[in-house]
């Protein structure tokens, strides 16, 4: 049925284009798998909580088990570019060790990308519980965040009233953050903590982390929300319990408005709701 | 072999110029080129006894441009909100090259007002409605300036913050996650008597009574900030973040601190 169960003299894996190939998918996969562990995780920094490494073991375990898939479809493009070429109607001579029909060749495909497949599901799952049981913590701090064209801020709802447009967290302190949005959908994205949920209009959505390293972080919308999408972005900042509630008791009371007006009349300005 | 891979490259290359093309053709359509510069005004002492070199902005907001309010002329979208130029009292500034790019120099403070000739509603974050990041965290508003008379009409007086259902529009400059200093400033601005708002529109021109918010910042290192009116006074498609609201050189733009 296939030149594999009909195999000339040679056997197919024994030609030199194949070794060639060979060669070229284990060298690809190894630099893809490198390149593209290493320059993700730095990309994102140094973890500044356990979800991030573990983030960070996923993408690594990801990228190298999928690396030898990538690397056989580069060597299959290079050896393309590079190798010899065959014009005409019919294949040439020497491409009785074509596998195109192999169902071998097939079942494998399918059978090893089903599994990889599986186990970036399994472990998804896996990573989306750690995540949810973290919400569930009633010992956790639970945080407001608020986005909007193009500005993040926080409530903080065992302070006196404290907002803030730069987000203050204790360290190795659980927290729970509830976001929404006031206007378009926007993604509340904490880098190196390894946190990204959707901020949607009308709904509060959950995440939740704990901190553990002290430092300044950062804080991205990951969802494109318009003009100034890129600069809707800023700083985390972790410091120790005792850092935080200084902080925490510096902050005026922001939750209400207290403007009293003095000259009422005779121009009362007669303010009127959206 | 040679003409395959050169064909390949150049195919490459010729692929990322055109990404590239439209790439700055694109951020060229948005960027507002125009740009005003802070003017020194002397020595200014801070609450806790420094002293920095004093600088000072004047910028109005309009409901539209038609009467001059998009920089001096209607421009191409003479019904959009627009923030403008001001002369010293508030006057429309016939000032076409000036854009809302806003150049300021670094340790240093400034001291802006802002002349509100639009009317206004209701904030849909009221975290937007106090004062933010400015020295002491106040500013100081007058509820009825008088243009024509370059006078407050009614006194003037220190806030923290405004109703959220009476601001026209506001000035937030967005606090940034690198490694530049943090500048974040929010300044709600008081909308103008909606009366006399419509009125004078339709007598072909902005109320002679718009309010006048003042306030005072420190700036740091040199860096570049965008700032944006956080009030929804765009068009209803996007959150009322549309059209003007979207658009630089109307309701945002860049705030430059040049060292």
């Amino acid at each position: 049925m296939t030149n594999l169960q009909t195999p000339s003299t040679n056997s197919w894996w024994k030609k030199q284009d194949v070794k060639r190939l060979l060669v070229l998918t284990a060298i690809f996969s190894i630099l893809i798998g490198y390149i593209g562990s290493t320059v993700q995780t730095w990309a994102m920094g140094a973890p500044a909580s356990d979800s991030m490494q573990n983030v960070i073991n996923l993408i690594t375990i990801f990228t190298w088990v999928s690396s030898p898939v990538a690397g056989f479809v580069a060597a299959i493009a290079v050896s393309a570019l590079l190798g010899k070429h065959h014009y005409g109607d019919n294949p040439p001579p020497e491409a009785d060790h074509a596998i195109s029909n192999s169902p071998r060749a097939n079942a494998a495909w399918i059978v090893v990308s089903a599994l990889l497949c599986l186990f970036a599901l399994v472990a998804g799952l896996v990573a989306l519980q750690e995540e949810d049981s973290q919400i569930l913590n009633s010992n956790a701090m639970r945080i407001s965040v608020t986005g909007q064209q193009w500005v993040w801020n926080f409530d903080y709802p065992n302070s006196k009233g404290v907002r803030s447009n730069v987000l203050h967290l204790p360290v190795d302190q659980p927290v729970v953050f509830n976001v929404t949005s006031k206007d378009v959908k926007h993604s509340f994205w904490i880098v190196q903590m390894g946190i990204k949920v959707d901020a949607n209009p009308g709904v509060i959505t959950q995440t939740a982390v704990t901190p553990n390293t002290i430092g300044v972080f950062d804080l991205r919308c990951a969802e494109l929300c318009g003009l100034l999408h890129a600069y809707m972005q800023n700083k985390v900042i972790v410091e120790s319990r005792a850092d935080y509630e200084a902080w925490l008791a510096s902050q005026p009371d922001t939750s209400q408005t207290t403007w009293v007006d003095k000259n009422p009349k005779p121009e009362d300005q007669g303010g009127k709701t959206a | 072999m040679n003409k395959r891979i050169f064909a390949a490259l150049g195919t490459v290359i010729l692929g990322a110029g055109l990404i590239a093309g439209i790439g700055s053709y694109v951020a060229a359509a948005k960027n507002d080129p125009g740009h005003m510069e802070a003017i020194a005004a002397g020595t200014y002492t801070a609450p806790d006894g420094k002293s920095y070199p004093h600088y000072t902005l004047n910028l109005n907001t309009y409901p539209n441009a038609l009467f001059g309010g998009h920089h001096g002329h209607p421009g191409s979208h003479p019904d959009w909100v627009s923030y403008g130029a001001a002369g010293t009292n508030g006057e429309v500034q016939p000032d076409a090259a000036a854009g809302t790019n806003y150049i300021l120099p670094a340790h240093s403070a400034i001291t802006i007002s802002i002349w509100q000739y639009d009317s206004g509603e209701t904030l849909n974050n009221d975290y937007f409605a106090h004062v933010r990041g400015t020295v002491d965290g106040t500013a100081t508003f007058v509820k009825r300036y008088d243009v024509a008379g370059k006078t407050n009409a009614t006194p003037e007086e220190q806030i923290t913050n405004i109703p959220a259902d009476m601001v026209g529009h506001t000035f937030t400059v967005h606090g940034m996650s690198d490694g530049q200093n943090q500048l974040f400033l929010s300044i709600p601005l008081m909308m103008a008597n909606d009366d006399e708002v419509t009125a004078a529109e339709e007598e072909g021109g902005y109320t002679n009574f718009p309010t006048k918010t003042t306030f005072t910042f420190i700036t740091g290192d040199a860096g570049e900030y965008i700032w944006n009116c956080e009030f929804p006074c765009g068009d209803g498609t996007i959150a009322r973040f549309g059209n003007a609201m979207s658009t630089m050189g109307f309701m945002s733009g860049h705030l430059i601190v040049k060292g």
